[in-house]
């Protein structure tokens, strides 16, 4: 028991050793940097898609350049290529999923009628818009430019 | 070559702050859109009316606002007008589109909380007295609307 937490807990301070280790490690480190960086895209873009209620603190630079940054942290977290790519695969999806949540979630928690899914057009509408031309493309560029640092500092 | 342990941490300790940073905006912005939600709960309503006498005498309205939601909203009038009695009557007692607040263009209520603002409205001078009578027996009754913001968003709210 002690083992196996001590194990996860390292490969968890470690995502670059874990990145190069096992199965288990690289499977585990994927997951944790993926879903994190999914979480930070997913309330960035929603932030952005709200941006008249944000605070004023939480501009679209500030929010741009978290979901870039996250990105860029993937693959300075799951150091080894191969990781690195299923770890942004999971960001994709997860951030994907997320992001529809935010738009779906607080017509079930007010408890407001969506007309048979109609009235959720617009909100996924906008989500998709994000998803496709802001959350997706900064995470990718982002992945990518640490990839040409990975490369340019080895 | 792997990264260093003090480099990873480094690298963990940035990616904790982007998620710190990344739920902040998402928890204050999520406030926000509930608050927007529930803005028909800020309340408006009156505790105290005065004439003030002069050459151009004005009626001085108290407001108390309670704004229940979780996000500050701010209030300025759009269209309040004080009249004599039921407004559907068309007893109008003081000039359209003259009322502002005293003091500042907009008023802020703090989340969950109570703040008293005085709107002031002109009055022609031939209805002052009828407005002095009206004051005193209670009479008056100010309809119209605010407008509420909440963070970048206003809605008109019914008094």
């Amino acid at each position: 028991m002690s083992e196996r937490t001590r194990g996860a807990l390292a490969t968890l301070t470690r995502p670059a050793d874990a990145s190069y280790g096992s199965r288990r490690e690289r499977l585990l480190s994927a997951l944790t940097v993926g879903l994190l960086a999914g979480l930070v895209g997913a309330a960035a873009a929603y932030t952005l898609r709200r941006g008249a209620l944000a605070p004023a603190w939480a501009d679209d630079t500030a929010m741009a350049t978290l979901v870039f940054v996250s990105g860029a942290l993937v693959k300075l977290l799951c150091q080894s290529l191969r990781t690195s790519v299923l770890a942004l695969a999971v960001a994709t999806v997860a951030g994907a999923g997320l992001a529809v949540a935010t738009a779906v979630v607080p017509y079930l928690l007010l408890d407001i009628a969506t007309l048979g899914g109609l009235a959720l057009l617009p909100a996924l509408r906008d989500v998709i818009t994000l998803l496709v031309f802001v959350q997706i493309p900064l995470q990718l560029t982002g992945y990518l430019v640490a990839i040409v640092y990975d490369g340019a500092t080895a | 070559m792997v990264r260093s342990p003090r480099t990873q941490r480094a690298l963990l300790v940035v990616f904790a702050a982007l998620v710190a940073a990344s739920g902040a905006a998402f928890v204050s912005t999520a406030t926000a859109q509930l608050a927007w939600q529930e803005r028909d709960a800020i309340d408006f309503r009156p505790t105290g009316f005065e004439l003030v006498d002069g050459d151009e005498p004005a009626l001085r309205v108290e407001f108390a606002v309670t704004n229940p939601t979780a996000v500050d909203a701010r209030i300025r009038p759009s269209a309040l007008v004080a009249y004599d009695g039921d407004p559907r009557a068309g007893a109008t007692l003081s000039v359209p589109r003259s009322e502002r607040l005293a003091g500042d263009r907009e008023a802020t209520v703090p989340a969950g909380g109570t703040t008293t603002v005085t709107l002031v409205a002109d009055v022609p001078p031939e209805r002052a007295d009828r407005t002095r009578e009206a004051v005193d027996a209670d009479r008056i009754v100010v309809s119209g609307s605010f407008v509420v913001t909440v963070r970048g968003r206003s809605d008109t709210a019914d008094v």
